[in-house]
């Protein structure tokens, strides 16, 4: 059964090393339903690592990670969890498969084998919509450009109906004006669909008055902040490395790397 | 001329176009994996299985599927090691396999005669028995590849993503690593050592130029290595030609034409 409380995601003094080296220490994080989460850090700073072990993809040294209020090591109730990997961004754009068929992949896993096709087609028309996406369902992955194939991924993604949308930095090698559209459909699924979106970026300029949290992650821990209001210029020069122009009060940024 | 009247065709026929059908499904994910090679390196172990089979007196088929399935298991434990230069590892094996081969060979030198024809393949020398292990064999994959051909879409295409759908990716990658090896060692007795990675590369390679889908790719592919089966054998007895360098050098024939007429057409 369901649980519908508010605990999405709780991450109880998680440490991770890779090859001994420590990279995240007692780390505390929680992600409430309906979040709007967005985690910033400098390159190596480990906020993908963090992200995997949200996942699954990586299994802490020590500590725990509970997700829908139970341990992710028992868990199994994957079509609640939607994932855009950065694996995503990289992908043989030579793939022969159509934009159908790659959301339809987003079936597998559970039961994907017993939908029925018209259910599989209707699933991946409605994930494609929710995306805008619809009008290109018969094209070849190969065939769209990098927002637009971004775009399918988080179609393919949303295909199982998931409560929370996990991305890995999912807007890297995309042009401004498709990021801006990006992030405001990102936006319009948190706020209209009630999905919880928890995000790496290193594009704090676009998503700081998008996101409702900001995570900065910096010194191998993770600093949230509730609100934008608590974001100070200081908290982004040290977690990014760069001061801000102007704008931290606005929640709009202006960034000089 | 009714060739299909030999006994020797019809088990010719058979064996050939089962095979076609598997290296061709099994060609397209181990493409799309860019693992194009493996057929190479798990047919030079199968080799080695053969000398080992020859030498000690058992089914040389059996020496095969073993050796390969083995070589498949080694080439994930050495890929783990060179994770970043994952060609290694099938270098490894292919070398490894042959240069075995080779010392059996030496050892036993009464079977080099017999040995010769899995390097070469010798679909005519087929027997009733090889018929029997290639369908079984050969049905096993199949039904496996079409009960997990969602799952190895999607390991296929982003394999992180895959996990976090909660697909057995380990233990598919597993499987489909041993089906790999079993469809190489049938797929040596028809076209031989040599040339079995181009019966599983060539057709997935057509298919790739032409497909407007993930579906149509299996499709063309399919089709391709049937029909070069098909034709390969007809022209080979006909002219009296190697039957398995034959149908390699139809497959290799229709890429090219697909190639040159994707380049006028563009």
């Amino acid at each position: 059964m369901k649980d519908k409380s508010n605990e999405v995601v709780n991450i109880i003094d998680v440490t991770f090393a890779y090859n001994g080296r420590p990279v995240l220490e007692n780390v505390n994080l929680a992600v409430n339903r309906g979040d709007f989460l967005a985690l910033i850090g400098a390159n190596g700073a480990a906020k993908s690592t963090l992200m995997k072990l949200m996942v699954g993809l990586l299994k802490p040294k020590t500590g725990k990670v509970m997700i829908f209020n139970q341990d992710l090591k028992g868990f199994n109730q994957w079509n609640r969890i939607g994932y855009v990997s950065q694996q995503a961004a990289q992908i043989n754009t030579a793939f022969p498969a159509t934009v159908e068929e790659i959301v339809g992949t987003g079936l597998y896993g559970g039961l994907g084998h017993f939908i029925r096709r018209e259910e599989k087609r209707e699933a991946v028309q409605q994930a494609l919509k929710l995306v805008g996406m619809e009008d290109l369902s018969r094209r070849l992955i190969g065939q769209l450009s990098g927002g637009q194939r971004q775009k399918v991924f988080v179609a393919k993604a949303l295909v199982k109906n998931p409560e929370v949308l996990f991305l890995d930095e999912p807007t890297t090698g995309i042009d401004a004006s498709s990021q801006q559209e990006f992030y405001d459909i990102l936006m319009r699924l948190n706020e209209e669909e009630g999905i919880t979106i928890v995000m790496v970026t290193h594009d704090i300029g676009n998503i700081f008055h998008k996101a409702g949290k900001i995570g900065c992650i910096r010194d191998k821990g993770a600093y949230i902040h509730e609100t934008l209001d608590e974001v100070t210029e200081e908290h982004i020069a040290e977690t990014l490395g760069y001061r801000i122009l102007h704008g931290v009060k606005e929640h709009k940024l202006e960034v000089r790397q | 001329m009714n060739i299909l009247a030999y006994d020797f065709m019809q088990r010719a026929f058979v064996a050939g176009i089962i095979t076609a059908i598997l290296a061709s499904t099994m060609g397209v994910f181990v493409v799309l994996r860019r693992m194009s090679l493996i057929g190479d390196s798990l047919s030079h172990a199968a080799l080695s299985g053969v000398a080992v089979g020859m030498l000690f007196g058992f089914y040389p088929f059996y020496g095969a599927l073993i050796f390969s399935a083995l070589a498949a298991f080694l080439i994930e434990i050495i890929r783990k090691a060179f994770d970043k230069y994952a060609e290694v590892a099938l270098a490894v094996v292919m070398s490894g396999g042959m240069g075995l081969a080779v010392v059996l060979i030496s050892i036993g030198k009464s079977f080099n005669a017999d040995l010769l024809s899995y390097l070469f393949g010798s679909l005519v020398a087929v027997t009733t028995a090889d018929v029997w292990l290639i369908s079984g064999v050969g049905l096993i994959i199949i039904v496996s590849l079409v009960f997990l051909s969602k799952e190895l879409f999607a390991i296929t295409f982003d394999e992180e993503s895959a996990r976090v759908s909660g697909i057995q990716v380990n233990a598919i990658n597993t499987y489909f690593t041993l089906m790999t090896a079993m469809a190489v060692a049938l797929a040596v007795r028809v076209v031989g050592t040599l040339l079995v990675s181009a019966l599983m590369v060539i057709p997935a390679a057509v298919s790739l130029q032409m497909a407007k889908s993930f579906k149509a790719t299996f499709g063309i592919a399919v089709g391709v290595s049937v029909l070069s089966v098909i034709s390969g054998l007809y022209l080979s007895f006909i002219f009296d030609l190697a039957p398995g360098g034959t149908i390699v050098l139809i497959a290799s024939s229709i890429l090219m034409v697909v190639i040159g007429a994707k380049r006028l057409q563009s």
